[in-house]
């Protein structure tokens, strides 16, 4: 079932001279629990396709679409009710919010809907435990390392079980072991069915996902490969 | 966990900013409070004073000719008026609309008598009412019953008598009650009985010449009072007696307007301080907001969880505010006033107007900022690192 789409997306950011056109023209579709690898050199345009996908950047032109939603159809506050609903997001770094515990950050999408508070810290609790972080709920971020950090970024992505998870380079300043542990769980919840769209710098995170992205100056390489058949795949 | 929770968080965390904040706009709302506490306390004391002034209406007949008196100096021989008031007429005056505002109505007759060969004016007057009407009088003695007398100081030096002593009019032996210390004023002149008395002596039972009204507050509108009284009694003169307050009334109209002007001015920079404070908060926090967009918060969820840590800040800053300007203001009025008797008042209605403003320039102050931070592009706000 084709569950994301992509139709000839570009994002140009300023304008006249000092123009940049960071997306060209990217086609492609993504199914339903596929977990998909975006790479690039630095500066090709992974993040910017990657908040595109988040329903944050608007496209300068060109459709995306998920589950027959056109997203960028949608007023501006409907889209914020999709990515409630429909994305999780992991950050690279510093993207919980500092005066929150971990189990208060995890609990952020769920801040806005309505639940009883038990319900809601049952579902953090669930998150935590998911991500082995159960007993450091009641810490802040700037007391938990790093890995942890991002672990608990992983937890507030899942807490309400959206159908696709985004991450932005989730391993990109972690050692190996911790990014492995991190890789690890986002291999478990693609398993449990979730749709990843990871960018990534390393090709040992590249490893565990099913599809590889490879992106060009902006525009999509022509073939990509899946580095665990090792069988080549035409976007 | 709900938007609260992220306000509160965020100002339990940011404690000194949410201090700097508070008091910037609690300095404002103090000063507003402190002036209008100041200028209720003036007004009240004003009001005390005025009470303390006496008779605020004089009833008189009307009187053909202007008078040949001026500040007490006669260059007409004794001038009393020809046509008296009926006593009985006076009675009207508690059926008056401010009928509520009259402390006291005190009728007065006069008349010209000859004590041991001298010719001295004589005064009846309603002893009950004499406390509210003439509060400064002081005697020597006791106030006079029945075939009785209290003598001006002046009548008194004048006769040669003094309490104690007596004298004969119309017949009747006079005993001196007592004599009154010195006024400045007429009354030191005179010769005081009993009104029934004084009637009799003089020929006029049932007849008054002219009768003082003591209005309870000085607030209350004592131009309209004498306009109900001149409609209730017709054929009379009603005059109020204004010119001592009003000179301190205008002076206090001007304090106030000043007043008000600097409170003003430091309410609004208080705003100012919050303005300048919440629009660096959002940028500071631009990478946070991204993060409450991005887990999908609209842009009206950003705006409460901002206008939700403003109000709390508005109310702890009205409250503040109020309890400093009380203070303040009973700190000017011990200072500048040095009057014992006036003190603040805890009107809960400051209270209520302190944090009401506070509360306006709270919410004014942040609705920009707070606006700006809602259109943030969430994907932009994630990439200002
Ligand atoms: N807001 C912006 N305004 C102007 N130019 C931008 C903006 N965002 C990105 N760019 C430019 O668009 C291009 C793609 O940026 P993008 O962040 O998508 O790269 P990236 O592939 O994520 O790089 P990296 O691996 O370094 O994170 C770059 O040339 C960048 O300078
Ligand atoms: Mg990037």
């Amino acid at each position: 079932m084709e569950h994301i789409v992509a139709q000839g997306l570009s994002r140009r950011y300023g304008t006249g001279h000092t123009a940049v056109d960071a997306l060209l023209d990217v086609s492609f579709s993504i199914n339903s629990g596929e977990f998909v690898a975006v790479m690039g050199e630095s500066g090709a345009g992974k993040s910017t396709l990657l908040s595109l996908l988040g329903a944050m950047n608007p496209p300068t032109s060109g459709r995306y679409v998920v589950d027959g939603i056109d997203v960028y159809g949608l007023p501006s506050e409907k889209r914020a009710d999709f990515r409630r609903e429909y994305l999780g997001f992991v950050f690279q770094s510093q993207n919980l919010v500092p005066y929150l515990t971990l189990a208060e950050n995890v609990m952020l999408p769920l801040a806005v809907v309505k639940e009883s508070s038990r319900k809601k810290r049952e579902m953090a609790r669930a998150a935590l435990e998911r991500v082995g972080l159960e007993d450091l709920g009641h810490r802040l971020p700037d007391e938990v390392s790093g890995g942890e950090c991002g672990r608990a970024a992983i937890a507030r992505a899942v807490v309400n079980q959206p159908p696709v998870i985004l991450a932005d380079e989730p391993t990109g300043s972690l050692d190996s072991a911790t990014g492995t542990r991190i890789m690890k769980l986002l291999a478990d919840l693609n398993g449990q069915g979730s749709t990843i769209i990871m960018v990534t710098h390393s090709e040992a995170s590249a490893e565990y996902a099913n599809r590889l992205i490879r992106i060009v100056d902006g525009r999509l390489a022509r073939s990509a490969h899946s580095p665990k058949a090792g069988v080549l795949l035409v976007c | 966990m709900n938007l609260l929770t992220i306000a509160r968080k965020n100002l339990a965390r940011r404690k000194g900013k949410a201090a700097f904040i508070t008091a910037g706009l609690a300095v404002g709302a103090a000063t507003v409070v402190a002036v209008a506490a100041f200028v209720g306390s003036m007004q009240a004391d004003i009001n005390h004073k005025l009470e303390q002034y006496g008779a605020n209406i004089l009833i008189m007949p009307e009187v053909k000719s202007l008078g040949l008196n001026y500040a007490g100096i006669q260059l007409g021989g004794v001038s009393v008026a020809t046509r008296e008031i009926p006593q009985e007429e006076l009675a009207l005056i508690h059926t008056i609309k401010n009928k509520a505002n009259i402390a006291a109505v005190s009728p007065l007759v006069l008349g010209a008598v000859a004590v041991n060969g001298r010719e001295v004016l004589l005064a009846g007057v309603d002893f009950s009412a004499v406390g509210i009407i003439k509060p400064w009088w002081k005697a020597d003695g006791a106030f006079p019953v029945g075939d009785q007398a209290l003598l001006g100081s002046e009548a008194a030096r004048h006769l040669s008598l003094s309490q104690g002593g007596g004298f004969s009019l119309s017949g009747r032996e006079i005993r001196v009650s007592g004599v009154l210390a010195s006024t400045g004023s007429q009354d030191d002149n005179l010769v005081f009985m009993p009104l029934a008395e004084a009637q009799t002596i003089l020929g006029k039972e049932g007849l008054v010449t002219m009768a003082e009204v003591a209005a309870l507050c000085g607030a209350c509108p004592v131009d309209e009072m004498v306009n109900q009284i001149a409609e209730k009694i017709p054929g009379v003169k009603v005059m109020a007696i204004r010119q001592v307050v009003q000179g301190r009334m205008d002076t206090l109209d001007k304090i106030k307007g000043l007043s008000w002007g600097v409170s003003g001015v430091v309410a609004v920079v208080g705003a100012m301080v919050m303005l300048v404070t919440m629009m660096g908060s959002v940028r500071e926090r631009t990478r946070e907001i991204g993060v409450l967009r991005a887990v999908g918060f609209r842009k009206s969820h950003v705006v409460k969880v901002l206008l939700a840590e403003a109000v709390a800040l508005s109310v702890l800053a009205g409250v503040v505010g109020w309890v400093v300007g009380l203070a303040g203001a009973q700190a000017a009025l011990v200072f500048l006033v040095d009057a014992n008797h006036v003190r603040v008042a805890l009107d809960p209605l400051l209270a209520a107007v302190s944090v009401g403003l506070t509360l306006v320039l709270g919410m004014a102050a942040t609705a920009y900022p707070a606006w700006q931070a809602a259109r943030l592009d969430p994907g932009m706000a994630l990439r200002a690192l």
